[in-house]
């Protein structure tokens, strides 16, 4: 049970929305924008193995 | 009298011979007829159970494909919460695997009980010519022509019944039963329960007016053919001279032996139906059982398309079950009937 | 797999979700993904042990077991079909759920034609 990949997700997630936030206040709504997006590719990028290694998984257990 | 019972045997193998039991038992492969009245019921049971075990391969084996198929159905059992869900999908190709699985072992268990009850009755319309004849022989002839008619109307209605209407009906059923499990807006179960009701409600009636007619007839027949029996005897001892009291004598003698041959040839021929019709019956029931057994296991993991098909194929199997066993039952009391009543 | 680890695993990830969700959407959906993916890879060598034993089972028989593959495979489809579909309507898109559940539906149909055709078969050659 991967609880450090469920960690690093939401620690992105909140760092993100902190970013996100301050950078609203400070009206820089483009960079802003830019950290959410930013946010969104690593979080992505931590995820892709175990969406692959789930999918493998799958083929084989369900033989789909 | 000591020596026709040191010529007990012999004298019994040459009446079967002459009166044709014994042909009629090879024509139907039934063998196994000598020593019956040293027959112990451990035989029989032993027999029986031989039977049994020869039997049960194939319905374990499909007990067993069910028993896969619940289990793979329980996988989806958190999938079945919300209506309008893709597990109702999921439910159907689960009940279209266990019909396949069953199917062709339920048809032909069925398409061997009606040919098993064509056989059977054509069994009975022969023995019971040979067993009047026998009755005839032996000074029954009113209780004999009985029989023979009640027999004859017996089995034309068993045989009418076996071709036209047992195995199409039973099919049939098993073809709604299928709808029903996968579609359970159309509620076919009660009507498949209804027609078993039905069955066996006709088939009980049917079975209490054939046997009451058939005591009632034998009953008053039995006096007609003592008094008969008694008249021949007194103008043989009147009408003979000389020798008439030891002729009349010798006639009771053979009638005796005839009486000795009759209960004889009746219990071949009750035996000879058992061994037609035991080895459907025990199929039928062996499949009935399975498939409750495997109705209670997809009740257990709660898959409710599962538990109606299992149901429905149930009530279909007792429908069955009930007309092989109410025939054999005829059959069976029929010629017990007969053998009992007028051992004068 | 213990039932009780999994269990306070996705209660922590349901809280967690819904806090990163008030601020940035995204982020929760991501991150309950995520959870999803992680919990099904300890449940999925479980399934393989129940198939095992079905496959046992069938593989003792001398009846058709064509059923058994059929059978994972839809069992398999129906599991991501729905999880796919519940995804999209955490997120919101009902539409795009509806479509996903359409996909699993068809591809049920499809893999259920040939048992079907069997039935079919097998009742007609019965009839005549």
């Amino acid at each position: 049970m991967d609880i450090d990949l469920v960690f690093k997700i939401a620690g992105t997630g909140i760092i993100v929305s902190v970013l996100s936030l301050v950078l609203k206040k400070a009206d820089r709504e483009e960079q802003a924008m830019m950290t959410t997006l930013a946010g969104l590719i690593v979080v992505l990028m931590l995820m892709i193995d175990q969406i692959s290694a789930l999918f493998e998984t799958v083929k084989a257990v369900f033989g789909l | 009298m000591n020596q026709k019972n040191y010529d007990f045997d012999e004298t019994l193998s040459e009446l079967l011979n002459a009166s044709g039991t014994d042909d009629l038992l090879q024509d139907f492969e039934i063998s196994g007829t000598t020593d019956i009245t040293e027959m112990q019921f451990s035989d029989f049971m032993g027999d029986f159970l031989g039977t049994v075990q020869n039997q049960i391969h194939t319905p374990l084996e499909t007990l067993g494909l069910l028993t896969g198929v619940i289990i793979l159905s329980a996988l989806a059992g958190s999938l079945r919460n919300q209506k309008q869900n893709i597990s109702q999908i999921y439910e159907i190709i689960t009940v279209l695997c266990a019909a396949g699985t069953a199917v062709r072992p339920l048809t032909d268990v069925f398409l061997h009980a009606s040919e098993i009850l064509e056989n059977s009755a054509n069994f009975m319309l022969a023995f019971s010519a040979v067993y009047g004849g026998i009755m005839t022989a032996g000074g029954q002839v009113t209780a004999a022509a009985g029989y023979q008619s009640a027999m004859v109307i017996l089995c034309n209605i068993a045989l009418e019944i076996a071709v036209r209407l047992l195995f199409p009906f039973l099919t049939m059923s098993l073809a709604m039963s299928l709808i029903d499990a996968v579609n359970p807006a159309v509620s076919l179960a009660g009507m498949i329960k209804l027609i078993q009701k039905i069955t066996v409600w006709i088939l009980g009636f049917l079975m209490a007016l054939f046997l009451g007619f058939l005591s009632v007839k034998s009953i008053v027949s039995v006096s007609a053919d003592r008094v008969g029996t008694k008249a021949i005897k007194y103008a043989i001892s009147g009408f003979v001279p000389f020798v008439g009291g030891a002729v009349s004598d010798a006639y009771s003698a053979v009638l005796g032996s005839m009486n000795m041959l009759k209960s004889t040839a009746g219990m071949i021929g009750v035996l000879g139906v058992m061994a037609l019709l035991l080895p459907v019956l025990t199929e039928l029931f062996l499949y009935k059982f399975l498939i409750a057994v495997a109705a209670a296991a997809s009740e257990l993991f709660d898959a409710s398309a599962l538990t109606r098909l299992f149901r429905n194929l149930e009530a279909v199997l007792s429908a069955g079950f009930s007309v092989a066993v109410s025939f054999s039952v005829m059959f069976i009391i029929s010629t017990g009937i007969m053998m009992t009543l007028g051992s004068s | 797999m213990h039932i009780e680890t999994s269990v306070i695993f996705c209660v922590i990830g349901c809280i967690l979700a819904l806090l990163l969700k008030q601020y940035q959407k995204v982020q929760g959906i991501l991150l309950s993904i995520g959870i999803c993916v992680i919990v099904m890879m300890t449940a999925l060598p479980e399934i393989q042990r129940i198939f095992d034993t079905a496959q046992n089972i069938y593989a003792q028989s001398h009846l058709d077991g064509a059923y058994f593959g059929i059978l994972c495979k839809a069992i398999g489809i129906c599991y991501l079909t729905q999880l796919g579909t519940d995804i999209c309507k955490d997120s919101g898109e009902n539409a795009i759920g509806t479509a996903v559940e359409l996909c699993g539906r068809i591809l049920l149909v499809l893999l259920s034609l040939p048992l079907f055709l069997t039935l079919a078969e097998t009742v007609l050659e019965m009839m005549t």
